[in-house]
């Protein structure tokens, strides 16, 4: 199977069970929004509009994150819950196929949400519109780079507290410790290159530097870029080492 | 390796361990074409192992099993193009529709949209719940979620499917409708290899089965071959309050099971024994031996008897419904 035959069968899942969540529970699209919304809420009343374009471009970054760990939780659920992974093993789906259109699947409820958040960072930003295919790039980098290491996690649990607690880990890590609601440079200067250990660190800072609202040092960018080649090489290997079947 | 004409899966010596355990302890045996097989077993016996193993799923330590001419460890990806599975205790996703659940599997095998939607219809129709496409799946009942599973085995047309205890927790009304839509599968073509626990199942659904004891194939054969392998014939159930004065004779095997004793042995010898317990004025019940009466024997399972039931496979010959190698 070609890169071009994989990324149709991929779409092409994505699709059929993005429409299927959306059409059995619509209300299932609004979580993205509202999730970035209570913190943004929270920030503005204690900060006022100071941060709002860094707390807007934030919850851009956010729908990524959101798709590429909550995926965790759907292949831990096919796999320990559903017992439908077997079914799937025994296929002739692949488990790129399987894994990535799980993610897509995510994000694509999160399209909305996303495109809200997009406009109104924009807006607020005022950066120019050709931005917006580059914070696309970054957004499917991140979301690869999860859906990846959460699909290699999923292989490797086997009961609902192990998922409680790695789901806790990504969400954590993925969310909360990178600087994707705030500009690195509020880290302590010692922190700041550790940050960069994070998955999501890399792609927020692209995201903020290309919305005008941080001009980050030369090496903030070096390591942001060999933090994301590093992620790249990680997120290839864990596809590989996921124990999706034995053979 | 050419696939063979009669032949549609071939297990040869495979043994799988799991550290220290032994699950399987050198399986061989074949089946045919177009034939419903299944694998009977105590639990732990190693059918869903071996089922596994067959579908690509797990190494065995050693051994072969050749599907449809392809070796499932070096030619995995072409022995998944032509099996399905439904695994033990998979449940169906609830959110989504019937179709939706189907054609979302066969998407993922590689369909296009309109042909895993056509499919996907096909696939539910076959198997009875075409009228519940749009039904979302935590609406149907347990019977047809079972048969959803099988519409996705089905519909992906592959000739060869693996059904891991497809009838557990079902009510006897549902199985009886799912053994027909099994026959209905054989009748077209396909070769079906199923586990179950349920020996009446076995017994009507089955061509051929397979009793796993102990890792090793302790008989194979129709289910007719394997209750005539044992011996038995005729069986007397006594209950176990009034069958205190009855003693099994020779070559008859006395079981305990709930509140009844069951005597099973030749024709002859049980003949006797149930005049004797008229003449005693117990009430009893005889009927012709069944397949579950033969694995009772053969697996060791509640014997009353003190003895352990007679050997394993690889001490008994193929042919008469025993072990061996399974060349049926």
């Amino acid at each position: 199977m070609d890169a071009a035959d994989r990324l149709k069968r991929i779409t092409r899942v994505a699709w059929l069970d993005a429409t299927s969540i959306a059409k059995t529970n619509p209300l299932f699209l609004l979580g993205p929004f509202l999730i970035p919304l209570s913190l943004l809420l929270v920030m503005f009343l204690y900060t006022g509009d100071r941060n709002l374009a860094f707390l807007l471009a934030g919850a851009v970054v956010f729908q990524a994150i959101n798709a590429g760990t909550i995926v965790f939780s759907d292949f831990s659920a096919q796999k320990i819950y559903f017992k439908l992974q077997d079914l799937y093993c025994a296929s002739p789906a692949r488990p790129s196929v399987y894994a990535y259109s799980k993610g897509l699947s995510r994000f694509l409820t999160n399209v909305p949400a996303a495109l809200a958040y997009l406009a109104l960072a924009l807006y607020y930003s005022h950066a120019p519109l050709y931005v917006v295919p580059v914070i696309i790039v970054l957004l499917v980098f991140l979301l690869v780079v999860l859906t990846s290491l959460s699909f290699f996690a999923s292989t490797l649990v086997s009961g609902e507290t192990d998922v409680f607690m790695i789901g806790n880990i990504f969400t954590f890590t993925a969310f909360l410790l990178s600087p994707v609601y705030y500009p690195i440079t509020a880290l302590p200067a010692f922190a700041q290159p550790y940050a960069f250990l994070f998955p999501a660190t890399g792609p927020a800072l692209l995201t903020q530097w290309a919305f005008g609202l941080l001009a980050p040092a030369a090496w903030m960018v070096q390591l942001a870029l060999l933090s994301m080649a590093c992620y790249a090489v990680v997120a290839y290997a864990a596809l590989r080492a996921a124990r999706w079947r034995e053979n | 390796m050419k696939p063979s004409t009669t032949i549609a899966l071939s297990a040869q010596s495979v043994f799988k361990s799991y550290g220290g355990n032994e699950a399987l302890h050198g399986v061989s045996f074949d089946v045919r074409k177009g034939e419903i097989f299944s694998l009977l077993g105590k639990n732990g016996a190693g059918k869903t192992t071996f089922i596994r193993i067959a579908t690509g799923q797990l190494l065995p330590t050693s051994g072969t099993v050749i599907v449809s001419g392809h070796d499932v460890v070096s030619n995995a990806d072409s022995v998944r193009e032509l099996i399905s599975l439904v695994p033990q205790d998979a449940r169906v996703i609830k959110s989504s529709s019937a179709l939706e659940f189907v054609q979302l599997y066969l998407a993922l095998c590689g369909h296009s949209l309109a042909d895993s939607r056509r499919r996907a219809f096909e696939g539910l129709n076959a198997v009875g719940i075409g009228s519940f496409a749009g039904v979302a799946c935590n609406r149907l009942s347990g019977g047809n979620r079972h048969k959803l599973l099988l519409a996705c085995a089905i519909s992906s047309n592959a000739p060869i499917l693996f059904l891991d205890e497809p009838t557990v927790g079902l009510d006897a009304q549902s199985r009886r409708e799912l053994w027909k839509t099994l026959a209905g599968l054989r009748r077209k073509g396909r070769t079906i290899v199923l586990t179950t626990h349920y020996m009446d199942e076995a017994e009507v659904l089955s061509d051929r089965v397979a009793v796993i004891h102990n890792g090793v194939v302790a008989a194979i054969g129709s289910p007719q071959q394997i209750i005539a392998g044992t011996g038995f014939e005729l069986r007397l159930d006594v209950d176990a309050s009034a069958a205190a004065g009855l003693r099994a004779p020779k070559g008859v095997e006395r079981f305990e099971f709930g509140q009844k004793i069951r005597f099973v042995g030749a024709v002859r010898e049980v003949e006797a024994l149930a005049k004797r317990a008229v003449s005693m004025h117990l009430p009893i019940s005889v009927a012709r031996a069944n397949l579950e009466d033969a694995f009772v024997k053969l697996t060791g399972e509640t014997a009353a008897t003190g003895e352990k039931p007679t050997g394993t496979a690889s001490e008994k010959g193929a042919g008469d419904g025993r072990g061996g190698n399974g060349r049926g």
